[in-house]
């Protein structure tokens, strides 16, 4: 959603310039800053400014203090012209990126922030729709950010870091916030920069477990070789997400769907014997009930990171500028710290905006959502007095306006 | 060769009771090998022995003559080696000035004062000159990375090590002296043989034939130049790929010392135990084109800490990817012999014509198999009655590409109710190109299908990393090597 008028995006810019002036330091510079293209979105404007470049973070820093954009990009790529249009700016590597966004993710909460209302008779709806189905009156978007959803991506991300430091032994990578509701992984290590679009999609393939045989990870059990707790790779995970299955069965409701009651009080009865190592042997293979397919299948579904998968594979992507701000909140799509990262709270930590000036708005519609230190709505039709980041929040979605 | 001497001294052995076949391609090899010598000094018929074969003939001759040649890389190999490198040097000073001469001289003299102290402390027996100057690491390819982990020791190269890898930048270097005029006609005859094999066998490899490795040897720069001239896209691929299948074989039954040495030369590759591990950023480029067989998908492989582990097998099928790629990409930066010898001009010229007999067949073959349909294609099929515009086109742009006539897709649309035959006949002419444009329309690549939410289940009933409908196969589920 956007702003409901001109007045309201005006106000916005002004807040989001002065953070450019002030706050705008000690920030996340892509390294071969030179060699990056970047974008930006204006206030107002549909078009993307795009093909930028700068010889400095300063040039950077001076060109966003004075067009004050609402969203700001750069490119995971480096070019030797990053001016120049796509097929003449010589292509010289990519970072390998990752992108966990909530949108992708099924989280039980989304109906309760993610739907359509009508601001005449509040009806709501899960489907698109610009006029409502009862009154006929105008609807506007809800889409929340909201701190369930977030701790989801959060642990998708975590899986995500498992996998790059010790599947692929990768360290040196950036973590950021969207801004919105989700994460962005940069790896900058230089091995990863040449790989192309084929083998992007192998990293993906491997991180989503997609296209996994487990013939080729020792299962079913040979005489030889058969996956431990200890193993590295996929093999441990699988081993490891079935033990965690089969120690909490009957807690997970997802198991009562695959197997029946007779074979879930299998599972339990042998529960305690894969405390201390897996006993694959126990397990029913192929046939009717084909527990051990059903199980290894539970444990790659857990254990994948459910990333965006046409970030990655994208090796001419823009991604947004870690620590500006994100045009759809206003807040800052800040760098987390791997150390930083259990404790990091996006709805706490990312408000860049100051309280001052508290401002009134006029909020057509709002849910229950969480800010700063403080909890704000659920409000319909009514004038609200709010901390400047607060407002912009809801300013920037489209479901308030400056009274 | 003297056709009438030949003769002549058969004719005095002919009343006796001896194999006039095998001991006239003694004699003749004989007269090819050592042209200034006289036939007749040799007693042909006392070291003859019937029972014994050609090749154990060869070697009684040899061993009661040993002052002439009996083979075409006798006497030693390691010499001829050398001597072809100091003549091929010395041609290439003969235009130099005499202030040149000089410099070149002492720059000589500096670079074998560092090589004995080089040598020193290595043992004395394996330091021939020759291997150490062949060895010089600026003659490597720049590709070639030495393991740094863990060197694996040198073996010692030998002419049937160079022939059976004349990739090595060793091998380069011996044949670098070589000019492509005058070699024996042996070399010209395996030159062309390796082609046909290349043509004929693909992917099961150039046949080694290392009984005469010098042969062998330095065919691979002439078969290679005869590829360079005929300039076909295919034929460089087919030969590339011939030819690193040959490596595969061999490198499969070679010894543990020699395979982990060139595939050491090849690829930063570690040994654990049994297995061998690689970065996976190299996995990654290699087994690119591999990866529709599920598994060499990076997902089913053993992986820790950024390294790939592998069977020997593997690996060595990963070498031959690599090997395939240096070898089709070897082109560019080879140049193209400026005059053709007559004899390469004639292996070019068969060569040429089997690859049209070839070609001619290639043409009107279609890449999908008629009647296997894909997931999404068999979907459009079963509610063809009530499908949308956008599907019919998707599903009559599938069929043309799968091989079906016209005539067969019309048919199959008559089950829908609004059917009209000469509507349907020209709208299928269309997408075959027949008609207005004379475009022969594709059907839309997966992702698009996807977009259209025409993919099944997102692929997952597909073999992996197909692009679009048409490149699909039945799965079949194989087991690792």
């Amino acid at each position: 959603m956007s702003f409901r008028t001109v007045t309201d995006a005006q106000l916005v810019q002004q807040l989001f310039r002065i953070f450019y002036e002030r706050d705008y330091v000690d920030v996340f510079q892509p390294f071969s800053f030179e060699r990056r293209e970047f974008g930006y979105m204006p206030f107002g404007q549909r078009v993307m400014v795009r093909h930028l470049s700068f010889k400095s973070f300063d040039e950077l820093r001076k060109t966003l203090v004075r067009e004050a954009p609402l969203h700001v990009y750069r490119s995971a790529a480096l070019y030797q012209y990053p001016q120049a249009p796509m097929e003449e700016k010589g292509w010289l590597g990519a970072e390998l990126i990752f992108d966990i966004d909530a949108d992708h993710l099924e989280t039980g909460c989304k109906p309760g922030h993610d739907y359509y209302v009508c601001l005449s008779c509040g009806q709501r709806t899960g489907e698109k729709t610009q006029r409502c189905g009862v009154c006929g009156g105008e609807t506007v978007e809800v889409k929340m950010v909201c701190d369930t959803c977030l701790e989801k991506t959060k642990q998708e991300l975590l899986k995500l870091i498992d996998f790059m430091e010790n599947d692929f032994g990768l360290s040196s990578f950036t973590v950021s916030f969207s801004g919105n509701r989700g994460y962005h992984l940069a790896v900058e290590a230089k091995e990863v920069l040449e790989l192309g679009r084929d083998a992007r999609q192998e990293i993906v393939d491997y991180v989503t477990g997609s296209h996994i045989s487990i013939g080729f990870h020792g299962l079913p059990p040979s005489s030889t070789y058969a996956p431990d707790y200890s193993d590295p790779g996929w093999r441990g995970r699988v081993a490891r997400g079935v033990r965690r299955i089969v120690l909490e069965a009957g807690g997970d409701e997802r198991l009562g769907r695959l197997l029946g009651p007779r074979q879930l009080e299998e599972l339990r009865s042998m529960s305690s014997l894969w405390r201390d190592r897996p006993r694959w042997e126990l397990l029913k293979q192929g046939g009717r009930s084909q527990q051990l397919e059903k199980l290894v299948s539970l444990s790659v579904d857990d254990a994948a990171s459910h990333i965006d998968t046409v970030v990655t594979t994208d090796v001419h992507r823009l991604l947004r500028l870690a620590d500006t701000l994100n045009g759809k909140t206003g807040l800052r799509a800040m760098v987390v710290s791997r150390d930083m990262l259990e404790e990091f709270n996006p709805l706490r930590d990312a408000v860049a905006l100051p309280e001052e000036p508290t401002l009134t708005v006029k909020v057509f519609h709002s849910p229950r959502y969480m800010l700063g230190e403080n909890v704000y709505g659920p409000w319909e039709n009514q004038a609200q007095k709010l901390p400047a980041y607060a407002a912009v929040y809801l300013l920037c979605k489209g479901l308030a306006t400056l009274a | 060769m003297d056709e009438e001497r030949l003769r002549h001294v058969l004719e005095r052995i002919r009343r006796q009771n001896i194999n006039y076949v095998k001991l006239r391609g003694l004699v003749s090899r004989f007269m090819t090998l050592n042209p200034e010598a006289d036939p007749e000094a040799i007693d042909w018929t006392a070291v003859y022995d019937d029972s014994l074969s050609y090749d154990e003939l060869v070697e009684a001759f040899e061993k009661e003559y040993p002052m002439y040649r009996w083979r075409e890389t006798a006497p030693a190999d390691d010499k001829q080696i050398e001597d072809m490198l100091v003549n091929h040097i010395l041609n290439q000073v003969e235009d130099l000035t005499e202030e040149s001469l000089k410099s070149l001289v002492n720059a000589l003299e500096e670079r074998l004062e560092a090589l004995r102290q080089a040598e020193t402390p290595a043992s004395p027996t394996e330091q021939q000159p020759e291997h150490t100057q062949m060895q010089h690491p600026q003659h490597q390819p720049p590709t070639m990375t030495e393991n740094i982990q863990q060197p694996a020791p040198q073996p010692k190269v030998t002419l049937k090590l160079l022939a059976s890898y004349p990739f090595l930048a060793e091998a380069r270097e011996v044949v670098r002296g070589v000019s492509f005029e005058g070699l024996p006609r042996a070399v010209y005859k395996r030159a062309r043989e390796r082609l046909m094999e290349a043509l004929e066998r693909g992917e099961l490899g150039v046949v080694p034939r290392l009984d005469e490795p010098f042969v062998e040897l330095l065919s691979f720069p002439v078969a290679k130049a005869v590829v360079h001239t005929i300039d076909d896209d295919w034929l460089k691929r087919r030969w590339a790929l011939a030819e690193s299948a040959r490596v595969e074989r061999l490198l499969l039954k070679e010894n543990a010392d020699v395979s982990e040495w060139l595939l050491s030369r090849l690829l930063e590759v570690r040994r654990e135990g049994e297995e061998y591990a690689l970065r996976f950023t190299d996995y990654l480029k290699l087994v690119e084109g591999l990866t529709t067989d599920i598994s060499w998908k990076l997902v089913n492989q053993k992986m820790s800490k950024g390294w790939v582990f592998l069977t020997k097998t593997r690996l060595i099928r990963l070498i031959r990817q690599r090997l395939y790629r240096l070898l089709y990409d070897s082109f560019p930066e080879t140049p193209k012999l400026k005059k053709i010898p007559e004899k390469i001009a004639t292996i070019v010229a068969d060569i040429t014509e089997e690859l049209q007999k070839i070609k001619s067949k290639q043409t009107g073959r279609s890449t999908p198999i008629k009647g296997v349909m894909p997931p999404c294609m068999k979907a459009i099929s079963d509610r063809l009655a009530d499908a949308s515009h956008t599907e019919n086109f998707v599903y009559c742009a599938y069929l043309v590409n799968a091989g079906y006539t016209v005539e067969e897709i019309v048919n199959l649309f008559r089950i829908r109710s609004d059917f009209r035959e000469d509507i349907a006949r020209y709208q299928v002419e269309h997408i075959a190109g027949l008609r207005g444009s004379r475009v022969k329309y594709r059907p839309p690549s997966c992702s698009r299908m996807r977009e259209l939410g025409l993919c099944i289940e997102n692929g997952r009933l597909c073999p992996p990393n197909i692009h679009n409908p048409l490149q699909y196969r039945p799965r079949q589920q194989r087991q690792p090597t």
